[in-house]
């Protein structure tokens, strides 16, 4: 009997380990924590912030191409032309300043040298 | 039984892993935006610094108005008369080219270009029309490649006219030919291959005009005028802003680098990028503009000295050393035709006698002492028994005793040669 409590002694099987038990007892049961958009809450961060910065640099670019944009003047210099066409006098300014604006208003077009080119075309027909 | 408490859980592992997943990819994107906006910020502030120095930001684009219309509807109208060559020319122009380099004008020679020139009358008036007026450029929507050789040929042809003009003896009409053909160039001045090559003709077209005429003084004297616009000590200044401003244009066709372009979607991703490659160009202009007001020579050296960036790969650091000395070259010969000019009408002056020096010709005939920008001396200048040379050291920087035989040789000088073909008539 002796031999028998000693061999049990030494041969006892050890306990689980303790983090076993959290580990059991967490994954029975329902979750109660914070709401799972929390765990988004970086990479929505992220996309905020990448969002914020594209626009913080589109609007600087467009600073950077009305500086260097010769659009205005091009545009000033399809008038003069037109209106050197008409006769060159006041009259031919307004009338040109008026044909562009009607060609602006009526055709999709971007910029100054588009606009002189179908100036060209209307004069053609 | 003892109550189990267990530590609050937060996070799903699934979520857990899907917000890491979405972080990771979110991260380069973030890193992209802010890096775009920093590039886009220096490359703001670098043009605000621009404007600040009162430095242009895009090319001229005004439409020429009043006369200046005028003057360019003759150009216009003079390049679309400047007729192509025939094969006949060609082999004419041939003989020209080498004319031009030695000074001697065979008589064969000399008489298919009266009859080119006469063929060009037209042309030439239309030339001579546009000289006296102002102009400084064609205005946008100029088609420039085409054009821009035809335009050459007749201001060439008003060049080749003087030649004609000096050997059939009449000066004044040989000095108002240069008179048209230095004016004409104004549209050209800055533009360094084409004007180094137009010195050449034009050096040559002076030389003959002075060895072979006699033109009057009020002739001349309108030719000097002519020549005091392109004797621009401000050219390599000017050379680079208008450079610098030329790639800010949005709408290049060749501009790669262009900025706002929306046209490409790669440009969005590669927007930093060339942002940041656009901010070291103007960083390399900056360096530059700021060492080209140093003294004759040391702002030839200074520029090569600052550290090369071109955002076009093509155009090595040995290109951009040939065109400043193609500028510079340019200013060294216009400096001293200026001064031959000065020196003949000295001589008329004072009875056939030639200056001692370049500085009896200060203040009559020239407002200073003109600087050669090879050395920083003043040009040099030596009289013969049957010529004289004004001359600058050119690209070696040596005084190689008014060598100007050979127009441009890195070897040689840069200037012109007049000789005494004819003493008596010349007094």
């Amino acid at each position: 009997m002796d031999e028998l409590d000693q061999l049990l002694r030494r041969y006892r099987p050890s306990g689980p380990p303790e983090e076993l038990r959290d580990r059991v007892l967490d994954a029975g049961r329902p979750f109660q924590g914070r709401r799972p958009a929390w765990e988004w809450a970086y990479p929505f961060a992220a996309a905020v912030a990448a969002l914020i910065f594209y626009a913080l640099t589109d609007s600087v670019e467009r600073r950077v191409i009305s500086a260097t944009s010769n659009a205005d003047l091009e545009r000033e210099a399809a008038v003069v032309q037109i209106a050197v066409e008409l006769g060159g006098d006041d009259v031919a300014r307004l009338q040109a300043e008026h044909l562009m604006r009607v060609i602006e208003s009526t055709s999709r077009l971007d910029g100054p040298a588009q606009i002189a080119a179908s100036t060209e075309e209307l004069n053609r027909e | 039984m003892n109550e189990i408490t267990a530590p609050s859980r937060r996070v799903r592992p699934a979520f857990m892993r899907g917000s890491a997943i979405a972080v990771a990819l979110l991260l380069p994107i973030l890193v992209h935006s802010v890096w775009g906006y920093i590039e886009t910020r220096r490359l703001n502030r670098a043009i605000q610094s621009i404007q600040a120095k009162g430095e242009p930001v895009q090319l001229r684009s005004e439409a020429p108005v009043g006369e200046a219309a005028t003057a360019a509807r003759f150009y216009r109208a003079a390049a679309a008369l400047a007729s192509p060559s025939s094969p006949d020319q060609r082999a004419l122009f041939a003989q020209v080219n080498d004319a031009e380099r030695t000074g001697e004008w065979p008589d064969d020679a000399l008489s298919q270009l009266r009859v080119i020139v006469g063929s060009h009358e037209e042309m030439l008036s239309f030339v001579d029309r546009a000289a006296d007026m102002p102009f400084e450029d064609f205005g946008p929507g100029t088609t420039h490649s085409l054009f821009a050789a035809h335009l050459i040929s007749a201001i060439r042809l008003s060049l080749l006219r003087a030649v004609v003009k000096s050997y059939d003896g009449d000066g004044d009409g040989a000095a108002r030919s240069l008179y048209s053909g230095v004016r004409g160039a104004r549209w050209f001045n800055r533009e360094r291959t084409w004007y180094v090559l137009y010195s050449v003709w034009f050096t040559s077209a002076v030389k003959v005009t002075l060895e072979r005429s006699r033109a009057s003084e009020a002739e001349l004297e309108r030719l000097a005028r002519a020549l005091a616009e392109p004797d621009n000590d401000d050219v390599l200044r000017q050379t680079f802003l208008t450079e610098r401003a030329g790639i800010m244009r949005e709408d290049s066709m060749s501009d790669r680098w262009l900025i706002g372009s929306r046209a490409a979607p790669a440009f969005v991703v590669d927007r930093p990028w060339h942002t940041r490659q656009f901010n070291r160009q103007l960083a390399w202009y900056a360096e530059v503009l700021d060492v080209v007001d140093l003294p004759w020579p040391a702002r030839i050296d200074a520029i090569d000295r600052v550290d090369y960036f071109n955002l076009d790969v093509q155009l090595t650091r040995e290109w951009m050393k040939k065109s400043v000395e193609r500028v510079v070259s340019s200013l060294a010969i216009v400096r001293s035709v200026r001064t031959a000019v000065a020196v003949e009408r000295f001589q008329r002056a004072h009875a056939g006698q030639l200056p001692a020096s370049l500085s009896e010709l200060v203040p009559s005939y020239l407002p200073s002492a003109p600087v050669d920008p090879f050395t920083g001396q003043p040009i040099r200048f030596s009289a013969s028994a049957d010529a004289y040379v004004v001359y600058s050291a050119g690209l070696n920087r040596t005084d190689n005793g008014g060598d100007v035989a050979i127009p441009l040789a890195r070897g040689s000088d840069l200037g012109i040669r007049v000789r005494f073909v004819d003493r008596e008539r010349r007094r």
